[in-house]
């Protein structure tokens, strides 16, 4: 049986489109239409009937352009899939940044807590925190918006993680992912992410999808192999990787996302 | 003819100083207090507001326990963040102040009070801070510890410290004296009559106690001034045996008369009149939601503009946008009043 799947997502769709391009027979059981929107355009649609509609010419555009569809009719899917959209792992740790709890390793480690800048928090302070912060994300939204407006079962695939290309240090807007991982904190707050995300998305109906646990690296990272030769989805189209880019991963990553769901589909 | 009535200023009469004016001859600050002044704040549910409009004036209030970047306001507030100087939660008599203050110069906590709620353990002497509970005495002793640490360094910047006085009632640990903010068994804990007693401080109990406060203060920082208020906010409930409403008055004139008394024979010390403001009908009031407990957000405004003007600071900007009548906005800026727990319990 070939389940009908509709994906939406920003720009790490592109990893996923790209593994359904170059072999889409790896899935017979799968028949997917993909669009994807970039920044929060998802969240300038609307669904009555069943129907979800852009409503904004930004977002009609996009829909087309990343579509080829005026509308979706979710009633015509088996499932809906949301891929990405900011429900990243690097937020756990930018949250880490101010804030400490029992149980990581870094606060056994340290003697004298009240001398320090991160604060001590409690452990369920920071979940309640991520929580939030997950909620608010396009990925958060856009899955109580669908929510609420179908009734067909909904999976969200996490963002993948940062390259491990960050460990090389240049990158100044990463320390406080960096500092998680060298203080011995990535383990922990991998897992909490995951377990938060699982947690907050199950709570409104919908199915969390880890990052495929191979791809991973120092708990917080995506491995090389799966980020070199990215695209992603921009306003223009597919864009190929720009060496500056730390955020996307490749289709090998896409195809073991896409393995992941199939799995998750047919459970 | 002399005698010593002639000579005394307006605000001295009825006449003069309420039935036709009132406001800026109210209050006389005994020590100015600027933008730059380091103000520390603990007390009632009704000191948040003060602690929330003083910053909204662009005062310095001190904050030991900021919350970390990323914690939202309600959730800050919920975990006890930002609503005094320091993480205590709500300081509703002056023995429990002078009990932090005192393990806070003996170098930490002497004795656990760590009650359980369902699996989990919350601090009995602050025991709202985390709604959901740690997950092990330890771990709140390590909370603790950290707290009175961090405490006690922001007190050491302290140029002021503004305490509002609320309650007299308490409940103690028979064994050791120590109060607890609200009831064993209210909102975690178990309730041991043989363990835990029922007090009613006496106007005598608080004078001495704030003597006490007042000396500890100096400890922390030699020439930190203080400034008393009393919380208009009546008793949720009493366990006195008396009305609530006569229990109510009561204690806030043992507090009134406690308050003042010491304020007049202390330098560096004064008292600002927030409960006569928002009780007597002279400023237009009271100003009481019509639960008759709740101060208005007008009456706070009123209280924290005479304050405000008293030291030439410029009044708090309105707060943001609360369209009147807004009962949800309204409530969501509600104080964070471990005592309104008690309600739970009314029949």
């Amino acid at each position: 049986m070939t389940l009908r799947v509709c994906l939406f997502g920003n720009s790490h769709l592109a990893a996923l489109r790209q593994a359904w391009t170059d072999g889409r027979e790896r899935w017979p059981g799968l028949d997917l239409t993909m669009i994807g929107a970039h920044k929060g355009l998802l969240l300038q649609t609307e669904i009555t009937g069943g129907v979800l509609r852009p409503a904004t010419d930004a977002a009609r555009d996009a829909f087309a352009r990343f579509g080829g569809l005026a509308e979706v009719d979710l009633r015509s899917f088996d499932a809906i899939g949301i891929v990405g959209c900011q429900v990243a792992a690097a937020r756990a740790a930018f949250l880490h940044k101010e804030a400490r709890w029992v149980g990581l390793p870094s606060v056994a480690a340290c003697p004298n807590l009240a001398t320090r800048e991160p604060r001590l928090i409690s452990r369920r302070a920071y979940v309640a925190m991520l929580k939030a912060t997950l909620s608010e994300t396009l990925g958060g939204q856009f899955a109580t918006h669908l929510r609420a407006g179908t009734d067909r079962p909904i999976c969200l695939l996490s963002q993948p993680r940062t390259h491990e290309s960050i460990l090389s240090g240049k990158r100044v807007e990463m320390r406080a992912l960096l500092n998680s991982i060298e203080i011995g904190d990535g383990a922990a707050l991998s897992d909490l992410f995951d377990t938060t995300a699982r947690g907050l998305f199950e709570a409104i109906g919908v199915d969390y999808l880890p990052q495929p646990a191979e791809t991973v690296s120092h708990h917080l990272l995506t491995a090389r192999a799966y980020t070199e030769g990215a695209e992603r989805l921009t306003a223009a189209g597919n864009a190929p990787q720009p060496k500056t880019d730390i955020l996307h991963a490749n289709a090998a990553y896409g195809a073991l996302a896409l393995d992941g769901l199939a799995a998750r589909l047919a459970a | 003819m002399s005698h010593p009535y002639a000579d005394l200023p307006r605000r001295a009469f009825w006449r003069h100083g309420t039935a036709r004016a009132v406001g800026a001859e109210l209050f006389e600050p005994t020590y100015p207090i600027t933008r730059a002044t380091r103000i520390a704040t603990a007390g009632s549910c009704f000191a948040q507001h003060i602690a929330r409009s003083l910053r909204g004036a662009g005062c310095k209030v001190l904050d030991a326990e900021p919350p970390p970047r990323g914690m939202g306001p309600d959730l800050a507030a919920r975990h006890g963040y930002g609503l005094f100087s320091g993480r205590y939660g709500n300081i509703y008599t002056a023995r429990q102040l002078r009990q932090l203050l005192t393990e806070i110069v003996s170098g930490g906590p002497e004795q656990r009070f760590v009650w359980q709620r369902g699996a989990l353990f919350v601090d009995a002497l602050r025991p709202t801070v985390e709604p959901e509970g740690l997950d092990s005495p330890d771990e709140v002793m390590l909370h603790r510890d950290y707290h009175l640490e961090r405490t006690s360094q922001m007190l050491q910047q302290a140029d002021l410290f503004i305490f509002t006085l609320g309650l007299t009632e308490a409940w103690r640990d028979r064994n050791t004296g120590r109060v607890f903010p609200v009831c064993p068994g209210v909102t975690a804990g178990r309730f041991d009559a043989a363990a835990h007693e029922f007090v009613t401080f006496s106007q005598a109990e608080v004078l001495e106690d704030l003597r006490a406060i007042r000396a500890l203060l100096q400890r922390f920082r030699p020439g930190m001034q203080m400034l008393l208020t009393v919380s208009p906010v009546p008793l949720t409930a009493t366990a006195g045996g008396a009305h609530v409403l006569v229990a109510s008055q009561a204690a806030k004139a043992t507090l009134r008369s406690a308050a003042g008394e010491f304020a007049a024979g202390t330098a560096g010390v004064s008292y600002f009149p927030s409960y006569e403001i928002v009780t007597t009908p002279a400023f237009g009031g009271p100003h009481f939601e019509p639960d008759l407990r709740r101060v208005t957000q007008g009456g706070v405004d009123l209280v924290m503009q005479l304050f405000l003007d008293a030291h030439g600071l410029e009044s708090a900007a309105p707060p943001e946008s609360e369209p009147q009548g807004d009962t949800d906005l309204q409530e969501a800026d509600d104080p964070v009043c471990d005592e309104l727990l008690l309600e739970a319990f009314a029949k």
